[in-house]
């Protein structure tokens, strides 16, 4: 895991990442030191190859950097008591892969009638479960169908005999690759 | 003669007792495994198996008296997250995502969490001892839950020797056959977690509120539907109406429980719309059924056998019809 996160890195610094993967690779290297050491390396090299480093180079720069910040007093701003709505319990679901999950639902089993001639029966009589765009199953019908399950998936996951299956179920279906 | 009748009652009631003994011991490995569930730190990677679909993901827990906290996140295709923290369920998904969210729903335990509660699934289902197994290079214990009746579907849970941790699960179908499955390959148990590791990201886009009304207030009224009967065992335990943020439908959703599988159903008003689904559909242990009844869509699902998300729709009624003689 750790190799793969680091090959990840690799590809972050050269510019080569996709969209979608630089969000997660940021988090990761926000709380992870060893990342962070590797990332510093990366771009050292990096200058190095393309003759950007100074006479003398300072190991310890960015070390210092922090240091300087830590010390920095902060402006102080009062505490704001937060809404309680903030508290509520919140869920955040993606369309893409909720998508996915209820066209699976359906494909692996044709329902007796057909749902509708634009809606999701297009994905019934296909020979490979296919993992269908959001233009041709309605994007607001999906979106009803995704919500039910991740609610469904949300109360079952309040059953401790479960462990953590309902979780998996919100994103083990992978949206098309 | 008699000796032998003696001989034979007293054999049988050793064989009783040796099985009250063995159901007896399954019980107690299931409550030490829902305090393991709840309360340990652990990390670890699992592989999750439903049909041709197998997935990896690794896991960070921690557990308290505050509450569970846990991240998860996929380690096989396209990256994805669940963080559960501070009464919250966030999944993070790849970049084509818009987020829908906001249940609701007070994350209380499950009534299951109390002993009594396994008495009562007795009713419905039997604790057996399964034998020892190796899960992730560790000793393990097999239990098995097994339905009474083939409304529901079993269980196999093999639970870490020392600290009854579940480190592999199957849910199974009549015939034994595993429709879900999920395995531990590596799993640690950690002094403490870094609380870094399991904190809910910084979402700064405010997510919809499906499951609010409009002033973001959970409606609660009497549920306008009724079951006629419902499959042995099951019983409501949430009813809850909501107005999805982006469409403003109106959702009914009530939970029905056999103490250890859930089926939800959902009631909105087609209104002129076509229905969502219509008949029966499956995606490994989960089975839903659709219906339009009184110019509503009911979409019944549950990890529970088709016959009885089927017996649970037709039992369906608007409470009305009930009332009115």
């Amino acid at each position: 895991m750790a190799d793969k996160s680091v090959e990840q890195l690799s590809v972050l610094v050269d510019g080569e990442c996709e969209d979608w993967e630089v969000e997660f690779i940021l988090r990761r290297l926000a709380r992870d030191p060893v990342l962070k050491e590797h990332w510093e390396c990366y771009h050292l090299i990096s200058d190095a190859m393309k003759n950007n480093l100074p006479a003398l180079v300072d190991a310890n720069f960015t070390g210092q950097i922090r240091q300087a910040i830590d010390a920095e007093s902060v402006p102080q701003v009062p505490a704001v008591a937060k809404p309680a709505s903030l508290y509520k319990p919140v869920v955040g679901f993606s369309v893409a892969a909720s998508v996915a999950l209820i066209v699976g639902l359906l494909a692996l089993k044709p329902s007796e009638s057909p749902i509708s001639p634009n809606q999701l029966v297009q994905t019934n009589n296909l020979p490979n479960p296919p993992m269908t765009s959001s233009q041709d199953t309605g994007p607001a019908l999906e979106s009803r169908l995704n919500n039910y399950l991740v609610n469904h998936n949300e109360y079952a996951s309040m059953n401790s005999v479960h462990g953590v299956l309902p979780y998996v179920r919100m994103v083990g279906y992978e949206p098309k690759r | 003669m008699t000796l032998h009748l003696a001989v034979l009652t007293l054999a049988l009631w050793q064989v009783e007792v040796s099985l009250a003994e063995l159901q007896g011991d399954a019980k107690e490995w299931l409550e030490r495994m829902i305090q393991a569930t709840q309360t340990l730190n652990y990390e670890g990677t699992f592989v999750y198996v439903q049909g041709q679909h197998l997935e990896a993901m690794h896991i960070i827990h921690k557990g308290g008296m505050d509450g569970e906290q846990q991240r998860m996140f996929s380690l096989s295709g396209s990256p994805r997250e669940v963080v559960v923290a501070d009464n919250q369920v966030i999944c993070l998904l790849p970049k084509q995502k818009k987020s829908l969210g906001n249940s609701g729903y007070q994350r209380s335990p499950f009534p299951i969490s109390l002993p009594q509660e396994l008495d009562e699934l007795e009713q419905n289902y039997r604790f057996k001892m399964f034998g020892k197994d190796r899960v992730a290079g560790m000793k393990t214990q097999v239990i098995a839950i097994q339905p009474r009746d083939n409304l529901r579907f079993g269980y196999k849970l093999w639970l870490e020797q020392e600290t009854a941790m579940v480190l592999r699960s199957a849910i199974l179908n009549e015939s034994g056959h595993a429709l879900e499955q999920l395995m531990f390959t590596d799993w640690q148990v950690k002094p403490e977690v870094d609380q870094d590791l399991v904190s809910p990201p910084d979402i700064k886009t405010p997510m919809p509120s499906p499951a609010s009304g409009e002033n973001g207030q959970l409606e609660e009224q009497e549920p306008d539907w009724l079951f006629r009967e419902l499959p042995q065992g099951f019983k409501q335990v949430m009813y809850n109406r909501f107005t999805g943020a982006s469409d403003k439908h109106l959702t009914e959703h009530i939970v029905l429980t056999d103490g250890l599988a859930t089926v939800s159903v959902f009631l909105e008003t087609l209104a002129g719309s076509p229905p969502l689904l219509k008949g029966a559909a499956q995606m490994g242990a989960m089975n839903a059924y659709g219906k339009v009844i009184n110019k509503h869509q009911a979409l019944v699902v549950g990890e529970v056998p088709q016959a009885t998300v089927e017996k649970i729709a037709s039992a369906l009624q608007p409470a009305q019809e009930v009332s009115t003689p």
